[in-house]
């Protein structure tokens, strides 16, 4: 096999980076080899910082979610709660025990007040694109806030339209 | 051509939609003209980054949220109205919300283009109420026909703008510039559950392109004419500012000006203006045209004070600032039984006009009633949330409120009144030493006998639709349509400008805008402005 002298740095022929690893051991459920391999040490434990929070955000919202702006809603999450690793662990906690398939079945347990303060918080972080209050709110991301799915394909996400003429007809009410 | 004695043939004070209209038209005549503009040029990429990523998004629904979400820049010498810049006096807060950028506020407006009908011009006459304009319909209907084409509209030819559901109105010697946008589904369904009701649908004339028309492109749909078009197809008067400066117009920006200089024979004889590092500058020109929008040119004739102009400039009748008007309005949501999908394609365009005009303008005011055409969504979810709705549940909200919650409101005809006003402050000034504007604001028992009509017409739709009322608003919401501060008049007692939009004190000094009109309509103002500006234009070519 000849030797590709461009790309000798990497064994796929292409450069890694670790987002792609980030996205590629959340898709794999969560197995921390690839990370392990690939980064040092404290990055590998903040990676799985950032697994746990996407994991759990997916259960918490039922949607599958990027872990790339998931380490970053992470961030801006922690920022403004000095206790949220414990908080996400006692939710998580709660959760495995109960064995509920998904969060209607975890809603249906009415949990404890404090939980679902931290659910509710990661909750909104993900639909509205935004953590904090409206004097220190940071966006994490407009186009990719989970409130846009549910009417995907029939409204737009204001300033990135159809094209024109792209509307007239009966949208589909079956998306 | 230029006189060496003068820095310009024609100055011009605001870069908006009735300054740009100008400043090109006589640039592309020849003319030496330098526009001044208070706040800095924008860049449209630049805008629409900064609104996708912004925290805070302004939508007419928190539009009250002062300091909040505009993209637009705020600078020391150039304050946003949408911080803590205006100062509100009087019963009713008039939180309007003008940019001070090149090109003006245009950038953000929804871009209704209506033209006024004849009776419009003649209200006192016919029905005991406001005041008559000095010219008629047919004096302004050729520069309906040449503003239409400067600003790109687009519109349904042979359509009852009155509102009647009757033939062509008003009457007009020139097609649409473009043709009709596709109507939405919801457009659609609410013509036909409507018009059972005796609600005839009127599509609105607006500035989307609907074929590449200049350097614009065909409406996308992107929902987002407010706080802007990020592909300009929507029209802007930066569009009109590049077209005055490819023509040699010179363009001074965070130059806000804070003084007309006026000799004892009355005539102009130079503006002051500053930059932002306090320096204070002077230029001389023939002709002087002041289109710094309702606010700022009052304000600006207000402080323009002197020994021989105590009262300031062009204000012997004590009328500059009066009689401050806006389609105050109100507004209902409701919630529809099936799907109607507002949201798709651009954010305006069916309105009812079925109180536009007749004899009930004696008893209450003209209105039109409109349906918003903006994508929900943001408004909505964090409320669910905040209600603790979650799981599954959110979802199907989120799909339900975005298919069927529907934002009605409706825009009033206001009266002239003297008391209400704008003022230069006495005591707070931006970062160059220029005070900041004072409203004062109230409505009558006219406006309150509106309100009462209107809402009887929107409870009606809400039958009619079979929707449930969930919110209604009657608190004198502003429709940001500023009128009235320095208004035409035959009579140099008590009017600022004469039927030509000349300051009946000064010779050589036009006002262009809508701060002209001596009464408002119920019916978005800019495109009189601009026919008016067009006709100013060409005034000051036979003059120079």
């Amino acid at each position: 096999m000849p030797i590709d002298t461009h790309n000798s740095g990497s064994l796929t022929g292409l450069p890694l980076h670790r987002r792609d690893l980030l996205r590629a051991t959340v898709a794999v459920g969560g197995l921390a080899v690839l990370s392990s391999l690939a980064a040092p040490l404290s990055a590998a434990a903040a990676d799985n910082d950032v697994q746990d929070f996407t994991q759990l955000s997916e259960f918490l919202t039922g949607y599958k979610l990027d872990p790339v702006l998931g380490g970053r809603f992470l961030t801006a999450l922690a920022k403004r709660n000095a206790t949220l690793k414990a908080d996400m662990a006692a939710l998580q906690q709660v959760i495995k025990q109960s064995g509920v398939a998904n969060m209607d079945g975890f809603l249906a347990l009415k949990a404890d007040p404090a939980l679902m303060k931290t659910a509710t918080k990661i909750v909104s972080a993900w639909y509205l694109g935004v953590v904090g209050e409206p004097e220190d709110a940071e966006l994490i991301t407009y186009a990719e806030s989970l409130m846009y799915r549910p009417t995907k394909g029939i409204l737009t996400i204001p300033s990135y339209g159809p094209g024109p003429n792209a509307w007239g007809p009966k949208p589909d009410s079956k998306i | 051509m230029a006189n060496d004695a003068y820095d310009a043939d024609v100055i011009v004070i605001g870069s908006g939609v009735m300054g740009g209209i100008v400043g090109a038209t006589l640039a592309k005549a020849g003319k030496k003209v330098i526009i001044l503009e208070a706040g800095p040029r924008v860049d449209r990429r630049e805008i629409v980054e900064t609104y996708r990523n912004a925290p805070v998004k302004l939508s007419l629904a928190n539009a009250k949220l002062q300091g909040a979400g505009s993209p637009f820049p705020s600078l020391p010498h150039a304050p946003s109205t949408y911080g803590d810049y205006l100062q509100y006096e009087g019963p009713v807060k008039y939180n309007t919300s003008y940019l001070r950028v090149v090109g003006g506020t245009t950038w953000h407006f929804g871009s209704a283009l209506w033209r006024m009908i004849p009776n419009d011009f003649k209200i006192q006459t016919l029905y005991g109420r406001g005041r008559d304009w000095p010219i008629g319909y047919d004096d302004l209907e050729q520069y309906y026909n040449k503003a239409e084409l400067e600003l790109g509209v687009t519109g349904t030819d042979g359509q009852d703008e009155s509102g009647q559901g009757g033939g062509p109105m008003p009457p007009r010697s020139m097609p649409f510039p473009m043709k009709q946008l596709n109507t939405s589904y919801m457009f659609d369904k609410l013509t036909e559950k409507l018009l059972v009701g005796g609600f005839n649908p009127v599509l609105e004339p607006h500035g989307r392109a609907s074929r590449p028309y200049g350097n614009r492109p065909i409406c996308a749909g992107n929902n987002n004419c407010n706080p802007v078009c990020p592909i300009g197809a929507k029209y802007d008067g930066s569009m009109h500012i590049d077209e005055a400066e490819r023509h040699g117009a010179k363009l001074l920006d965070n130059s806000p000006v804070y003084k007309i200089e006026a000799g004892d024979d009355g005539k102009i004889t130079a503006i002051w203006y500053k930059k932002p590092d306090n320096s204070e500058h002077r230029l001389t020109a023939k002709y002087f045209v002041l289109a710094a929008y309702g606010i700022e040119s009052a304000k600006l004739l207000l402080i323009s004070t002197s020994d021989k102009y105590p009262n300031g400039i062009a204000n012997s009748s004590d009328q500059v600032g009066r009689n401050l008007m806006d389609h105050t309005g109100i507004s209902m949501n409701m919630l529809t039984k099936e799907d109607m999908w507002p949201g798709e394609g651009p954010t305006e365009l069916l309105v009812y006009l079925n109180q536009r005009d007749g004899a009930f303008r004696k008893d209450y005011p003209s209105y039109k009633i409109k349906v918003r055409n903006t994508v929900p969504t943001a408004q909505m979810t964090e409320g669910f949330i905040k209600k603790g709705i979650l799981g599954s549940k959110l979802d199907a909200e989120i799909r339900k409120y975005s298919a069927r919650s529907l934002n009605w409101a409706i825009d009033f005809e206001p009266l002239p009144l003297a008391e209400n006003r704008v003022t230069p402050s006495k005591t707070k000034f931006d970062s160059v030493g220029i005070p900041v504007p004072v409203l004062y604001y109230s409505v009558t028992d006219y406006w309150n006998a509106g309100r009462d009509r209107g809402l009887q017409d929107l409870n009606k739709i809400a039958e009619l639709l079979d929707a449930e009322v969930l919110s209604t608003d009657v608190k004198w919401q502003n429709r940001q349509h500023v009128m009235g501060t320095t208004r035409m008049g035959d009579d140099p007692k008590d009017s600022v400008v004469d039927r030509d939009c000349r300051t009946h004190d000064h010779q050589n000094m036009f006002i262009a805008g809508t701060s002209v009109m001596p009464s408002a309509t119920c019916m978005n103002p800019t495109l009189t402005g601009a026919a008016l500006s067009v006709r100013i234009a060409e005034q000051l070519l036979k003059e120079v």
